[in-house]
């Protein structure tokens, strides 16, 4: 487990990278770290998980103990970027009303996604008065519109498109710190299927490749459980059984049931090799979990599989800053 | 499975999908269907299997994806797809048992090569364009314009249907966080090309821009910062990137207006793809509203990946291994060992031979599916009680295996058109 501060979690939309980031922050918060888990765009899974549907965007809000849940929005991270940048209310508001504006947002592609980047950095960077960091764990859910990428190839997008000024200087700081192995890493996450196990490949390609990302976890999820051996001898003799009436609807339901777990085994076994074959990463499973309703329950049933993957001997940050916090 | 029991199942699923026999009479009455739907729902593959159902009807049939993916070229089976489509050879048709006369078309999208076309297509002349796709700006815009992906893919969808070689067209939209995003992209783009906005904007020598920066020393303040902020250097790219593209104006918002009216033609239909869980949900709140503000019409749902347990009628009698947290609505009563419909099974593999382990195991398929199932029957139930009137809802199972090649698209096409079969 990496003990990167801040950890994206990308991947194919669908995949569950809501419920994963959910269960990573709840896991680093259950050992008392300061968490921050974020998502990019409102209305996502994360904000959906944790019942805070209603949060504001820029609006930090505390969801459980030590854990506290962030949505950057493009357009409001612009807005407090340019308030930092323009200090005075009555221009500011001027700027806002203006057309310049309107096309300044329209007209410059990237830049909301920058500044969504940028805010993370910023929320990354903050210290507390003793010089403690604000969040000794951040996670982030690169959003579910199958664009991860997008947010974070664009600080070094940004620092060649604008090659002086504030923006470039910015995109290069940013940059430095989502390059930086000992701060940043990016997991990755698949289902044991095709195309999510495609997606996966050619995400970590281009993390390795011209991003330059250090590379976190792979993640693959909803892994059915292992077949026992002797499985499909087993179904043969369910099909010999003598059975009728609600017996024998029992017989073919089970048999079915068993069957697809038998070729769904097969393709999720297929497709961890591939993955790894073409990652060459080991890929971590997380089980899929069978149940009516989807919500925070998943990410916390995951949290104790998360725990058991600290190394051995790891000790949380907290137990030196615990002092300093607030 | 034995034939009495595929046919039970089939007339269970003929059942469910009974007062939804629509999706068939949607593509056959239109000649554009539009897929919608937020990522991961198997929307790629649906699209292909609603194209597999048109050309399998005898109709010439393109299906066009944008997914950089390039997950329909699996799907589909061929190496690569190409940006102007390629048929799909007869052979594989015959090899999926299915007819070969049936004509299908598959095209892929290359969103930055679309980009460039679209621009040589609407410079006025060849100077223009290399101004154009010359400027650092302009190739900043093309990667990563929000929004461009979904506007090409119209633009692209426009050209295929003005050509005629097809009687029905079926676009996979890009992914998105909410199924109706895509429907925003061209008025995102007639933003961006807005004529007395480009003309403010065209050149930070220009009026627009000096007047207002000597409007006021506070205006010069916000632009020295502006500037600053953003480097001068880029701001004049981006000046002269708009002073490029103005000449194109004209052209792009004729073509904008035509890529409206094909959206809202009563020839193009709407079909929303979603899956079993609780995203379904929230896609069908104020969907019908937001279609209506867009002007568009939603013909269709599919709800794909739903799983089926048919033959079983109460599905709280048979869950009995559950962890401390799984089915928390079905937990509300235990069976006891009395109660257990599955012990004579298990009793009966037991004195087979068959190992606990296994035996443990088959029961955990079928509950999980249980669960599943039911959990899932329940959220489309509420999901097409809220649906308007006159929207059809089809309901795709999940299917045993992953679909990556034709005969695995041809099942899905079946259940797509079960309507007919019964």
């Amino acid at each position: 487990m990496s003990d990167a501060g801040l950890q994206f979690v990308v991947g194919k939309g669908g995949v569950g990278k809501s419920t994963l980031t959910a269960a990573l922050g709840l896991e680093a918060a259950s050992h008392g770290q300061r968490t921050l888990v974020a998502e990019i765009g409102r209305h996502g899974g994360l904000s959906r998980l944790f019942d805070a549907e209603d949060i504001v965007p820029g609006a930090p809000r505390v969801v459980a103990p030590h854990l506290t849940l962030l949505t950057l929005e493009g357009d409001e991270a612009l807005a407090e970027y340019l308030r930092l940048v323009i200090p005075i209310k009555r221009l500011l508001s001027l700027v806002f009303a203006s057309r310049f504006y309107s096309i300044f947002v329209a007209g410059a592609p990237g830049l909301k996604e920058l500044m969504t980047v940028g805010k993370i950095w910023f929320e990354a960077e903050r210290r507390m008065a003793d010089g403690q960091p604000v969040w000794e764990r951040m996670f982030v859910d690169a959003g579910a519109s199958g664009h991860s990428l997008q947010y974070l190839q664009m600080p070094s997008a940004a620092a060649t498109a604008f090659r002086s000024g504030l923006v470039h200087r910015e995109a290069t700081r940013v940059q430095q710190l989502l390059a930086d192995p000992k701060r940043t890493c990016v997991h990755v996450v698949a289902t044991p299927e095709e195309m999510p196990v495609t997606e996966a490949c050619s995400i970590i390609e281009r993390l390795r490749g011209d991003l330059h990302f250090p590379l976190g976890d792979l993640f693959v999820n909803r892994c059915r459980p292992p077949v026992p051996r002797g499985a499909a001898e087993a179904i043969e003799v369910l099909g010999r059984l003598p059975a009728e009436g609600e017996a024998e609807r029992l017989r073919a339901a089970m048999t079915e049931a068993a069957t697809d777990a038998l070729e769904w085994d097969a393709v999720q076994q297929a497709a961890i090799s591939r993955l790894e074959e073409c990652t060459g990463l080991r890929a971590e499973r997380v089980p899929l979990l069978v149940r009516e309703e989807f919500g925070i329950d998943d990410a916390r049933e995951l949290v104790s599989m998360l725990a058991a993957r600290r190394k051995p001997g790891f000790r949380p940050k907290l137990a030196r800053s615990q002092r300093g916090n607030p | 499975m034995i034939e009495r029991e595929e046919r039970d199942e089939r007339e269970a699923r003929g059942e469910r999908n009974a007062k939804n026999a629509g999706i068939d009479e949607v593509l056959a009455r239109h000649r554009v269907v539009v897929c919608v739907g937020s990522g991961g729902v198997g929307k790629t593959t649906i699209a292909a299997a609603l194209a597999l159902v048109g050309a399998l009807a005898g109709r010439r049939t393109m299906v066009l994806t944008i997914d950089p993916a390039r997950r329909l070229a699996e799907a589909l089976g061929a190496g690569e797809l190409r940006p102007g489509g390629e048929r799909i050879e007869p052979r594989r048709f015959e090899q999926a048992g299915l007819d070969p006369s049936a004509t299908l078309w598959a095209g892929m999208l290359d969103q930055k090569s679309a980009w460039d076309e679209f621009i040589a297509r609407h410079s006025p002349n060849p100077q223009v364009r290399d101004t154009i796709l010359a400027n650092p700006f302009y190739q900043n815009v093309s990667r990563s314009f929000a929004g461009s992906t979904e506007y090409m893919a119209i633009e692209e969808l426009c050209r295929i249907e003005e050509s005629g070689n097809f009687d029905l067209i079926v676009l996979d939209t890009p992914p998105s966080r909410h199924a109706l995003d895509f429907l925003e992209a061209p008025r995102r783009l007639e933003d961006l090309f807005d004529r007395t906005l480009l003309s403010w904007l065209a050149g930070p020598a220009s009026a627009g821009w000096s007047a207002w920066k000597a409007a006021s020393r506070g205006a010069r303040f916000v632009f020295e910062r502006i500037e600053d902020a953003t480097g001068i250097q880029a701001l004049s790219e981006i000046a002269s990137f708009f002073s490029a593209i103005e000449s194109l104006v004209d052209g792009v918002t004729a073509r904008s207006r035509k890529v409206r009216a094909l959206l809202q033609d009563p020839s193009t239909a709407f079909v929303l793809v979603t899956g079993p869980d609780e995203q379904v949900l929230e896609d069908a709140e104020g969907l019908t509203e937001r279609m209506q503000q867009l002007g568009v019409s939603l013909k269709g749902v599919v709800m794909n990946r739903l799983q089926v347990a048919d033959g079983i009628e109460d599905p709280r009698r048979f869950v009995r291994q559950r962890g401390a947290s799984s089915h928390d609505r079905l937990d509300d009563r235990v069976p006891d060992a009395g109660d257990d419909p599955l012990a004579p099974l298990m009793a009966a593999l037991a004195a087979q031979g068959v190992a606990p382990a296994v035996v443990r195991w088959l029961r955990g398929t079928l509950e999980a599916r249980i669960v599943q199932a039911a959990a899932q029957e329940v959220r489309r139930e509420v999901f097409e009680a809220e649906l308007p009137e006159g929207i059809s809802l089809r309901v795709v199972p999940e299917q045993s295996r992953d679909v990556h090649d034709l005969a695995g698209l041809a099942a899905i096409a079946r259940e797509l058109s079960r309507a007919d079969a019964c």
